[in-house]
């Protein structure tokens, strides 16, 4: 179709004409203009996630756009344009600040902003967080509020993050607060034990050479025992502190391996003990702590050695996946089948005193040094013919 | 027993816990390395000591401080001389004397510049060897 030509009717018609032409042309203007914005509001709202809702404030209409709705779960039809609908769905301890504040807000001629933020209940029975604010857009002649507008925007996301972030900082303090416990603990605990400790063996020297033999036996188990404590408690410091080097490196297992040897040399060769190591890999990781794990499960192969054969442990790793596993294996005395989950426990030991020493940490250590600090699994399998196979696990970095 | 080149005139022991300070004066007499020993329960108490050494012309070779007590603790206590006795800080030997396990301790005894020696309870013979060793070295 072909344009009218503008020029030429200015001069046909009369001056009435002419007039009416150009409202008629304005209030087309106009309309299209109002489209455009219509247009831009809904592509805002949609985008936005965004839905808004119109209150006639005299007559107590509410109208609810299907946005809003649908953030709740809702379609357009299934919910009723009113303010019951908005009073039904808050949440109950959340109305009674919302219709505070929109009283102040009418109240002070819309000095008051009103925003506030509030949960909905969603169709499903979880939680929306909106940020909820609106303002007077029309007032009547005496200059009273007629119609608010207002819209909801959704901010559960940015709440659940919020969320997690207090929850870190909480896990942080109490992780603090959990280390200054061990030594305060562990020092009060120590503090007495060693006084224990100081006077016995003033009490062993004075008595030494005494004919009573079982005054010196006595004297000997508490002093075993309270060093045993003394370890016990020096023990759990330790494995309270594991975690403790707060930067990830690029660890070479196969220098980790070869300190750890050397500093178990004399049981090595005390107990006639061969080990071999795989080629082992590169790991992201903590230097200390992986050092302390192999030392923790090599030297626990010495220690429960069989007497029929001659310790030979042998430690590899395979690449399966994205993690590498790690394997540490002996000919040792084994591990009863019910207990391989046990034994990772803080404490836990299989065997009494006299036979084996030790204080039922370096398991638990280890558990907590793959599992905690290098987000790996460790478990127990039984080597053939007898002995263990230790396993664990840490992810393949690149 | 040891044959010691120099021996302190006087010790002085600060620990909260009586025992511990019976135990130190034992060890410390056993071993042959002083024989005048005074022992206070508090920090206030060790500063009130070393006021009155001062005016009755006297000092403690060796001052043996814990860190873990009431009131005045061992660090306020070491402050403290610093502040008022530094002068005669050349007459004598401060040990810290603790059952922290706490690294941060160590490391704070290390970085004291008046701290001669951080030892852990409970106080051995051998850790007297050395602290009279170090007392002997002295000038």
């Amino acid at each position: 179709m072909k344009e009218p030509e503008p020029l030429k009717q200015e001069i046909v018609v009369d001056p009435d004409n002419y007039r009416e032409g150009v409202l008629k042309k304005e209030l087309a203007d106009v309309k299209a203009k109002l489209e455009e914005k219509e247009a831009l509001f809904n592509s805002i709202t949609e985008h936005t996630l965004a839905g808004y809702w119109v209150w006639h404030i005299k007559e107590n209409t509410f109208f609810i756009s299907p946005h809003l709705k649908a953030m709740l779960g809702y379609r357009d039809d299934e919910l009723e344009n009113s303010v019951d609908t908005i009073n039904k769905l808050m949440h109950p301890s959340d109305l009674p600040d919302t219709y505070a504040l929109l009283a102040k807000h009418l109240e002070s001629n819309g000095k008051v902003p009103f925003e506030i933020e509030v949960r909905y209940k969603h169709k499903n029975g979880s939680i929306v967080w909106v940020i909820c604010s609106g303002n007077i857009v029309k007032r009547d002649e005496q200059g009273t509020p007629a119609i608010m507008i207002g819209c909801h925007l959704e901010n559960t996301e940015l709440k659940s993050i919020e969320g997690i972030q207090k929850y870190a900082n909480e896990l942080e303090r109490k992780n603090a607060e959990m280390e200054q416990f061990a030594y305060v603990a562990s020092h009060d605990l120590q503090e007495p034990l060693n006084t224990i400790q100081g006077f016995i063996s003033l009490l062993t020297m004075k008595l030494e050479g005494s004919p009573d033999s079982e005054l010196l036996q006595y004297l000997a188990y508490i002093q075993q025992n309270a060093a045993r404590m003394s370890s016990l408690i020096k023990g759990l410091l330790e494995y309270s502190r594991i975690g403790k080097e707060t930067l990830m490196s690029k660890v070479n297992c196969n220098t980790v391996v070869e300190d750890v040897r050397t500093d178990l040399a004399l049981t090595i060769s005390e107990s006639n003990a061969l080990i071999v190591t795989d080629e082992l890999p590169w790991v992201m990781g903590y230097g200390s702590d992986l050092r302390k794990l192999f030392q923790n499960l090599i030297s626990n192969a010495l220690k429960f050695r069989s007497v029929e054969a001659t310790p030979f442990i042998k430690i590899s790793c395979v690449k399966s996946d994205d993690v590498w596993k790690f394997s540490v294996s002996d000919n040792g005395i084994g591990i009863d089948s019910n207990f391989t989950e046990k034994v990772f426990k803080l404490y836990q030991r299989l065997h009494p005193k006299g036979i084996y020493d030790g204080y039922g940490l370096g398991l638990a250590e280890c558990q907590k040094i793959v599992t905690e600090l290098h987000n790996g699994k460790i478990w127990i399998e039984p080597n053939s013919p007898r002995g263990s196979i230790f396993y664990f696990t840490i992810p393949v970095s690149i | 027993m040891i044959e010691w080149v120099k021996k302190p005139d006087l010790v002085l022991l600060i620990d909260d816990d009586d025992a511990v300070n019976m135990l130190n004066t034992i060890i410390l007499r056993k071993s042959g390395l002083a024989d005048n020993i005074v022992a206070v329960q508090s920090g206030e108490k060790g500063l009130e000591a070393l006021t009155e050494f001062r005016t009755e012309n006297k000092w403690p070779g060796i001052i043996f401080v814990d860190i873990n007590m009431p009131g005045i603790c061992g660090w306020e206590f070491i402050d403290r001389f610093k502040k008022d006795f530094i002068q005669f800080k050349e007459k004598c030997i401060i040990c810290v004397l603790s059952s922290s396990l706490d690294p941060r301790d160590r490391e704070n005894a290390k970085n004291t510049d008046i701290v001669d020696s951080y030892i852990s309870k409970p106080l051995s013979f051998d850790a007297v060897a050395s602290l009279g060793k170090k007392y002997s070295e002295l000038t």
